[in-house]
């Protein structure tokens, strides 16, 4: 059993989504809850070792079969994932039940499932093929699970998902194509061991990171993230900005630090980082929906962490391996605050946070704190990965990209400042919110907020291991 | 022994206690709260003296970089200060806030308390990191006391308040926290100066600029305006916070960053033999001393000019540390505790006057004295210590500064600083003169009993300190020993300055004003454009029809990989 526990993240989910779907809501809401908490229970427990473990599939071993490989970066990664996953889930509950039909509740909670086993598959897998396949699985669900909303918007949103994600994932599968003509097999270390630097490689290579760099809504390829993240309901747009462009820019690193034999243009990424984090940013201070907001600034903090890795230095890739930990934290609460908005009023517009501060305390204290995070002031983990990614481009003498994240974070503090003064000074109009959100939904939100303040102090767990782990992947080179 | 966290617990504790709904009972902890903070103070005293205490680090975030929370005799004088003065004003509260029948009571005392927590926090902070962070908290636990009455005034002002002070710390504070991290590898705070002997005088004189502007909390001109604008606080906010905790934690800030981060010795030989690195913060200091006192002799509005006295004390501090001597450093903590004293007894006092007789302005004050002769007694004694008469706290303050300025600049400080003190007696003396006239308008009585206890032991301690300092002082060699005279050069200028400032003063407020105007029609124009362009970007971000357009898009970009790859 202990053993084949590299193989559970993925199997577990998806034996589990098949069985949910046929289930009643309750039940399936209880499965899946006790499936994603086995499933960090895993990652914790594969977290704890240090050493590269190979699992092959079937017992055929690679280059012929299908391996997982685990070292650092996929622990922390998996980590990051199952422990958002598994803390966010008990809100599923009321809120799901609250947004989608009774009847496609079972389907969300299998499409939660494989979206997670996706995303968890990609993490583990030394597989490029494979990673495909799971990322078309992730992909897939994401589409669905967003088109299960019975507005039309959703659906049109969820169209556009579809066709820009499409596009990605077959960048990426060309991209493999290239790759696996010139080197005859699809196992990435092997793959990095053949790998000569000549046209097609490169070809490949460009196809591969374009690829993923529209699915991790890189500035000018992010247009399909705002509708996605808007319309979704409020649980799965805040799994999806939590971890599922996370687990996207973990992609992209692992491929261009495993291929680093063919140098990565850190210029491109630098451009649209820095383009990223100005559009962004901009754009999300003149937002009316709040959702929409959040989803502009995950495009700026999308731009921070491509900024960090575009500084090439082990200081710069650290802040960046660092800021997907504590961006997933900060921005999957607020999109979770956002969701409590909605629970009761409906709407999540900046009308109708009207009065939330009085009447729902709890929550907009959250959102306040998370939004401090996001914003990076001290004392919470935004702050933590602000440090690092400053003083890495200090080091390398990047003056002026310093002044623009700097810029950057205090126009964050601009942003979450608007839905702040909304919530606490603008009187109640219309739709009155009557009480706060139910405790089920209210526990996860603050077991986050409790996260941002923690490792806002604690970096054991975020920077110190993406130091290791960084010094482990430039050390490679 | 270790730092003991009761004292950053305390004023925590008290915030929690602050939701008790009976108000007596919440008043009382409040009060219990605040003595034993100041017990668990002076209990540290011996401790500090034997040099026995030893630094609570509670994480290592980066290497290098603590969260270390420990006491100086520094930052002891700071948090006894705030102690005491936190007690008076829970006294003041108690009379205060019923009377002006003020709203949501439990949230504004636990917010109160945490600004104290916050305040705890820097007197206490072993390294500059945790200050920063310490520094930061301050400002986000005070803004909801800026917008307590939650009109659309006190909205604004919270809005500037947050803009000045996290635009600040967030941009110009941070930078000079990283970079003092990227050229030391640390932030500690090391006698004789971290930065010393490892920065070059350029670096030198950039991260100090950045940190005198970046600790906006200090209000040296041009990030004051934060400081005006929170005066629609509640009475209490504006004593105990922006006379006192607030200001004087960015005063403190600057104090601790200039001796242990730059190194007192480090920028007085730098200075000498440059100049510029630190010369400009004397002038810097000196000329917004001179303007605030200039806009403070136009305001009616009582707290308005008492905020602009506030501006002008605290550029005195910065100015005596701007000497760069060890004795200027301490005529610094002078300064600062005096003015804290004087300051929140005017504060008090104008909180009273308002509550008792709804007016804020000084041209309502006739006769005030006849009506509240208890407040008007504090006030006077408050008023006459920022003048710096002799026998008050002020004079004192006055008289090390004096004491400590190095050779050559007698006449330049010695000019500034009298100038100072007769632009303060020029605005406010005619408010006690005012207050003695007959009495107008309809009769009232003396404030709440609560409040005049409060001001009268403020005021008890402005005297007490303007007779007990100079005992201290006889224990210092390098103040007692120092001869002080004014230079006739001195009168001359600062006759010269006090006359040339009150016939230019509408002028001078005039043309702030326009700069100040012309400054935020940029800002506006800046925001319209952004906001034009983004509304251009707007069509481009809709959710429909993207697909060609993010192909396109993905083409053009797949070509230029493929060229950059090549």
């Amino acid at each position: 059993m202990l053993e084949n526990l590299p193989a559970l993240p993925v199997i577990l989910p998806l034996l589990a989504a098949s069985v949910a779907a046929l289930m009643t809501p309750l039940r399936a809401f209880f499965l899946t809850l006790l499936t994603l908490w086995a499933c960090f229970a895993i990652a914790a427990m594969l977290a704890g070792g240090s050493d590269v473990i190979s699992y092959a599939f079937g017992g055929h071993e690679p280059p012929v079969g299908i391996a997982y490989r685990i070292d650092g970066l996929s622990r922390y990664m998996l980590l990051i994932l199952s422990f958002m996953a598994a803390a966010m889930i008990p809100y599923a509950k009321k809120s799901l039940a609250h947004e989608l039909p009774q009847e496609k509740l079972p389907q969300a909670y299998a499409l939660v499932l494989l979206t997670y086993a996706g995303l968890a598959g990609i993490t583990l897998t030394g597989d490029l093929f494979n990673a495909y396949v799971f990322l078309e699985i992730a992909s897939l669900a994401l589409y669905a699970l967003i088109a299960l909303r019975p507005d039309r918007r959703a659906l049109t949103a969820s169209l556009n998902y579809l066709i820009l994600g499409t596009i990605g994932a077959t960048f990426f599968l060309t991209g493999i194509f290239f790759l696996y003509a010139m080197t005859g097999t699809l196992n990435i270390a092997d793959m990095a061991a053949r790998l000569t630097v000549d046209r097609a490689t490169q070809a490949g290579l460009a196809f591969l990171v374009l690829g993923l760099l529209l699915k991790c809504a890189a500035f000018p390829l992010h247009l399909w993230l705002v509708g996605a993240y808007t319309q979704a309901p409020s649980f799965v747009a805040a799994l999806a900005a939590a971890v599922g462009v996370k687990v996207m820019l973990y992609l992209l690193i692992r491929v261009s630090y495993s291929f680093s034999a063919v140098p990565l243009i850190s210029a491109v990424l630098t451009a649209t980082g820095v383009a990223g984090i100005v559009a962004g940013t901009l754009s999300a201070l003149y937002q009316q929906d709040v959702r929409r907001l959040l989803a502009f600034s995950s495009i700026a903090q999308i731009g921070t962490i491509l900024l960090g890795l575009g500084i090439a230095t082990e200081a710069g890739l650290t802040a960046s391996l660092a800021h997907l930990a504590n961006h997933a934290l900060a921005k999957g609460a607020l999109f979770l605050c956002a969701g409590c908005v909605i629970y009761r009023t409906g709407g999540c517009n900046l009308k109708d946070f009207a009065g939330a501060g009085r009447r729902m305390p709890w929550t907009m204290a959250a959102f306040v704190i998370c939004g401090a995070s996001l914003a990076g002031i001290p004392g919470t983990a935004g702050f933590v990965s602000k440090w690092l990614i400053v003083s890495a481009l200090l080091a390398k003498g990047s003056w002026a990209l310093a002044v623009l994240v700097v810029v950057s974070s205090l126009l964050a503090a601009a942003y979450v400042w608007r839905v702040a003064e909304a919530a606490y000074f603008r009187p109640m109009t219309g739709r009155n919110i009557r009480n706060e959100a139910p405790l089920l939904m209210l526990g996860p939100v603050w077991l986050l907020v409790l996260a941002n303040l923690w490792f806002g102090i604690h970096t054991a767990w975020t920077a110190n291991f993406a130091a290791r782990i960084a010094a482990t992947l430039m050390g490679g080179n | 022994m270790t730092f003991p966290a009761t004292i950053l617990l305390l004023p925590v504790l008290a915030a929690l206690a602050a939701f008790i709904p009976q108000r007596k009972v919440r008043d009382t902890a409040q009060a219990v709260f605040a003595a034993l903070l100041l017990l668990a103070t002076l209990n540290l005293q011996p401790v500090l003296a034997a040099k026995k205490l030893t630094p609570l680090v509670l994480a290592e975030l980066f290497p290098g970089v603590t969260l270390t929370f420990t006491l100086d005799s520094l930052g002891l004088v700071f948090l006894l200060l705030v102690a005491f003065l936190w007690l008076i004003s829970v006294i003041y509260c108690s009379g205060y806030m019923p009377a002006n029948r003020e709203q949501h009571q439990g949230r504004f005392h636990a917010f109160y308390a945490l600004s104290i927590a916050a305040t705890a926090g820097i007197a206490t902070a072993g390294n500059m990191f945790t200050m920063f962070l310490c520094y930061e908290l301050l400002t986000l636990v005070t803004v909801p006391l800026v917008a307590h009455h939650g009109t659309e005034e006190a909205k604004e002002a919270a809005r500037t308040y947050l803009f000045i002070l996290l635009g600040t710390s967030l941009t110009l504070l941070l930078a000079a926290v990283v970079w003092t991290y990227a050229i030391t590898g640390s932030t500690d705070f090391i006698a004789g100066g971290l930065l010393a002997g490892k920065a070059s005088p350029i670096v030198t004189g950039i991260v100090l600029a950045l940190y005198m502007f970046g600790l906006g909390k200090a209000a040296l001109m041009p990030v004051h305006r934060w400081l005006p604008a929170a005066m629609v606080a509640p009475a209490p906010v504006s004593a105990l916070l922006h006379a006192v905790a607030v200001v004087k934690g960015g005063a403190f800030a600057a104090i601790k960053v200039v001796v242990y981060i730059f190194g007192v010795e480090n920028l007085a030989a730098l200075t000498r033999d440059y100049g510029w690195p630190g010369g400009w913060l004397g002038l810097a200091a000196g000329g917004t001393a001179l303007l605030a006192s200039a806009i403070a002799l136009e305001q009616d509005n009582l707290k308005l000019r008492l905020a602009y006295s506030t501006i002008s004390q605290l550029a005195l501090i910065i100015l005596a540390l701007g000497l760069f001597t060890p004795v200027g450093v301490f005529a610094a903590v002078v300064q600062l505790a005096a003015h804290a004293f004087g300051k929140i007894t005017l504060f008090f006092a104008a909180g009273a006057i308002t509550t008792v007789s709804g007016k804020t302005n000084v041209s309502e004050l006739d006769g005030i004295a006849r009506r509240m002769p208890w407040t008007m007694s504090a006030f006077a004694v408050g008023a006459l210590s920022m003048i710096g008469v002799p026998l008050t706290a002020g004079w004192q303050a006055k008289h090390v500064l004096l004491a400590s300025i190095p050779h050559g600049e007698e006449t330049a400080v010695a000019a500034l600083m009298l100038t100072s003190a007769l632009l303060n007696a020029a605005y406010f003396l005619p408010i006690l003169v005012r207050a003695c006239r007959k009495p107008a308008g309809r009769s009232h009585g003396e404030a709440p009993f609560a409040c005049i206890l409060a001001m009268s032991l403020s005021a008890i301690a402005v005297l007490v300190a303007g007779v007990f300092l100079p005992k201290l002082f006889a224990k210092i060699p390098a103040i007692a020993g120092a001869r002080i005279e004014i230079p006739a050069g001195a009168w001359v200028w600062s006759l010269a300055g006090v006359l040339g400032l009150w016939f230019a003063r509408r002028e001078i407020a005039r043309a702030l004003k326009a700069i100040n105007k012309w400054l935020w029609r940029r800002a506006e124009k800046v925001q319209e454009q952004v906001e034009r362009l983004s509304s251009g970007a707007a069509p481009l971000a809709r959710d429909r029809e993207l697909g060609q357009t993010a192909l396109a898009v993905s083409f053009v970009l797949a070509i230029l990989l493929l060229v950059l790859y090549r």
